[in-house]
């Protein structure tokens, strides 16, 4: 038997059939009756293993998603006598990319998404460094870092609603303390989205910091030590070997932050409820509106499989340099 | 032996087999006699008032309430993705006034009149004015209000009699200080209380600002109630015109929005553009403010609660100036798919019935029930719960006496045009938009919403219903006093 026959089997630990005697058995050059047997069986048995999960991807992800593009496609507005009505075309989506509100919520979430992310990223990569060269507690300051996410944004949400009130908050408190003049955070309409976005900020700058500095700790200690020898400044270090070998890290944790930023919904349902007006009214916050106020789930569908469209091609604009990276890599060994 | 043993196990299993079939066939029995129903309502105090009204109901009936409490803004969502599933989910359902139209017109909500009729249910004890604005359309009753948030105004009553403040009051104005008949007065009051620190309140020098108005101004439908069905229609102005086209450009319209933003919003604490009723009433209840706005009168619990917050607070309400005040409350049908009509009715029935309502008021609730807002004796030591209810009586009977009924409550978009409200009154009061701006987007809104002309559905006030613009009239010796 080949080699390369013999490894399906021992990838999920069944031992190459040998002959009773203790000889290999002759080679052969192409699959006997028993391989293909075994072969379809594998293919089987591949398939046993993944059809729990396609099912549920059916049903939980293709179903709704094609269930989504047909009402897209159609005159749905649930509280009138036309409930699911006629297919219309792409007169939805017509309607989407001409609706004023759609642009301008879609731009405000592209500006959120921005500013937090580079803040978190910078702030998360910074802290993450910091706790690298500690020597002690790195521990129970990770501990710590860990809190924001591990709390329900509900509750967390309500807390800082609270801390912002322009009459009983927190941080007016602060703010008077140090005789700066009270702001009204969260219904100034200047300083609601900040506002936000620094809540956000508090609560997921600890996620990157996490990450990177799991991937600070998972670097091989080597080429430092090389770089050390040969004389090499810190910047260099930085530019040449720390960075471009957390890319992969760093690339996943953007990708992620950045699909988080745009979903936003929870914080604004708990800080400003889109508000005042519409300043802090979000893509996510716009399309629930239009799905579960006004019920008109084909604008709503419709506004969502333009988010995700737009979604998926800034992550494969982002991925598609570091899976060519992977890619290359792979080919070199 | 082992045989034995084995023989023994079977016979225990059949055995247990036989007792548990049994047991399952009287259970089943008993359940299939018993009928159970399912309400849909909004959680909080109400819901938990109506658990112990549900088993007195179970005692009498032998029917089952089940009460499904579900946060207040979830409650529209939920029941109409049920009531379009058709799933009979739900055999009762609470909505709010202004989700009326809408279920009622999409057929979601099944009518009472026959089942009030067999029985010989009376309305009469119930406010005509909310029976109207809530529960009829088409001229057929769909539901029957339990709980009424109908608004008016809360004071401070130890301000507005202090004698250094009357007087001073006096002198700038030209009119006594008290329960404001108009909304100038209304402004001129929260004008007159807003202090700086180092100025004097009551003869006593203030260590922090002192507002003269709580302001319910963030992005809730409290807004909406404030603005739009309240100052704006003392005003002149209406959400919808009696032609069905919006009301919101009209010169009265944008007056009044502009009237909140420029003579009352100043006169509010900062945090007034994120607040809801909520923390008006906590701003009285930390004595950071005089007056509130048009508030809702259930919210008196509550606001009397400054009595013992604040040194020497008296509380007061009045009814708001004008003919015009929110009328609204939450109210109970019977959904179109429930598997027991009858006996949703009969609930439903018992729910509104003076006996159900007078233990309800007991609890703290807000009853619709005129006899029990006229019942001296049984408000008599619940100063803490029930000293609103001659307020809210006057404000329920000149909104009777006045026909304020808006056109908005007859349009089956109610609810879409309500939600495009929030964010309009929202943005011209944190001046993202001017009042101008803001109301001339909400109207193409509810042009959109209405595709056209709204068609205003309320043939059964009679040809040529108008609201009649009346005095203001209230009796301030009905109060009862601290």
């Amino acid at each position: 038997m080949s080699q390369d026959q013999a490894l399906p089997r021992a990838d999920h630990g069944l031992e190459a059939e040998q002959p009773g005697d203790g000889t290999m058995a002759p080679e052969q050059s192409g699959p006997t009756p028993t391989t293909r047997r075994r072969s379809l069986s594998d293919t089987g048995y591949a398939w046993l293993l993944v059809a729990p999960a396609l099912v549920i991807i059916f049903f939980f992800a293709l179903y709704p998603l094609g269930y989504a593009v047909a009402l897209s496609m159609r005159h749905v507005d649930l509280t009138s006598s036309v409930g699911i009505g006629p297919y219309v075309g792409l007169d939805n989506y017509r309607w989407a990319l001409h609706d004023k509100q759609f642009w301008v919520s879609a731009g405000r979430t592209g500006l959120f998404a921005l500013v937090v992310v580079v803040v978190e990223m910078s702030l998360g990569i910074w802290i993450a460094f910091l706790l690298n060269g500690l020597r002690w507690l790195k521990g129970l300051f990770r501990s710590f870092l860990l809190l924001p996410l591990a709390a329900a944004p509900a509750a967390v949400g309500l807390i800082w609603r609270n801390m912002y009130h322009a009459d009983f908050g927190v941080f007016n408190s602060l703010v008077a303390g140090l005789h700066l003049p009270e702001q009204n955070w969260l219904g100034n309409q200047r300083l609601a989205l900040p506002s936000v976005m620094l809540f956000d900020i508090w609560q997921w700058t600890p996620f990157v910091a996490v990450i990177v500095l799991a991937g600070l700790q998972s670097l091989p200690k080597e080429p430092f030590e090389a770089a050390e020898l040969d004389g090499a400044s810190t910047f260099m270090v930085l530019r040449r070997l720390t960075f471009p070998m957390l890319a992969p890290v760093l690339t996943l944790v953007f990708v992620l932050r950045s699909i988080d930023a745009i979903r936003l919904y929870d914080p604004i349902l708990m800080l400003t409820q889109g508000g005042p007006g519409t300043v802090t009214e979000t893509l996510t916050f716009y399309l629930y509106r239009v799905g579960m106020k006004f019920f008109r789930l084909d604008q709503a569908s419709t506004m969502a499989l333009l988010f995700l469209y737009a979604t998926i091609v800034f992550c494969l604009m982002v991925m598609r340099r570091l899976m060519r990276q992977m890619a290359e890599r792979a080919e070199r060994r | 032996m082992f045989r034995t043993l084995k023989l023994g196990l079977m016979a225990s299993i059949a055995r247990l087999a036989v007792v548990l079939a049994l047991v399952a066939a009287f259970s089943g029995r008993a359940s299939a006699e018993q009928v159970t129903i399912t309400w849909a309502t909004l959680g909080g105090f109400y819901t938990d008032l109506m658990q112990d009204l549900a088993n007195k109901f179970e005692q009498k009936t032998g029917v089952k309430v089940k009460i499904l409490s579900i946060d207040l803004a979830q409650l529209y969502e939920k029941q109409i993705i049920e009531a379009v599933g058709g799933t009979g989910a739900y055999d009762v359902i609470t909505y709010a006034s202004h989700w009326k139209p809408e279920y009622a017109s999409a057929g979601w909500m099944l009518p009472l009149d026959d089942q009030m009729k067999a029985t010989g249910y009376d309305l009469k004890d119930i406010a005509p004015a909310l029976v109207d604005t809530s529960g009829r359309w088409l001229g057929k009753t769909y539901g029957l209000p339990y709980y009424t948030f109908t608004m008016g105004q809360f004071f401070r009553m130890d301000l507005f009699e202090d004698p250094g403040e009357k007087a001073a009051f006096k002198a700038k104005y030209g009119h006594e200080l008290g329960a404001p008949k108009s909304y100038e007065e209304m402004a001129q009051i929260a004008e007159f209380f807003h202090r700086k620190p180092g100025q004097s309140l009551k003869g006593q020098v203030l260590t922090k600002e002192f507002y003269g108005i709580g302001l319910m101004a963030g992005r809730f439908n409290h807004i909406v109630d404030e603005i739009a069905f309240s100052l704006a229609p003392a005003m002149g102005g209406s959400i919808i015109r009696d032609d069905g086209k919006p009301g919101v450009i009209d010169p009265a319209f944008v007056a009044a929005v502009k009237f909140y933003v420029e003579k009352l919003l100043p006169h509010a604490p900062p945090g007034a553009t994120t607040s809801g009723y909520d923390e008006v009433i906590a701003q009285m209840r930390q004595g950071l403010i005089a007056e509130t706005g048009p508030m809702y009168l259930d919210q008196w619990p509550n606001a009397v609660k400054t009595e013992k917050e604040v040194p020497g607070a008296e509380m007061g309400a009045c009814t708001l100036p004008m003919s015009a005040t929110l009328v609204g409350a939450f109210n109970i049908g019977v959904a179109k798919d429930s598997k027991h009509p009858k006996e949703a009715a009969q609930w439903v029935m018992y729910v509104a019935s003076a006996e159900a309502q007078r233990q309800f008021a007991l609890g703290g609730g807000s009853t619709a029930v005129v006899s029990i807002l006229k019942d001296k004796a049984l408000q008599q030591g619940h100063r803490d719960t029930m000293a609103h209810f001659p307020v809210l009586l006057q404000a329920l009977q000149h909104t009777e006496k006045a026909r304020f009924y808006p056109n908005i409550y007859y349009v089956a978009q109610a609810g879409k045009i309500y939600e495009e409200e929030i964010s309009a009154m929202s943005a011209a009061v944190s001046k993202q938009k001017t009042p101008e701006e803001a109301m001339k987007d909400l109207a193409e809104k509810i042009t959109q919403h209405c595709g056209g002309v709204c068609k205003v559905q309320n043939a059964h006030l009679g040809a040529g219903f108008s609201p009649k613009p009346l005095p203001y009239t209230f009796d301030s010796s009905t109060w009862v006093r601290k």
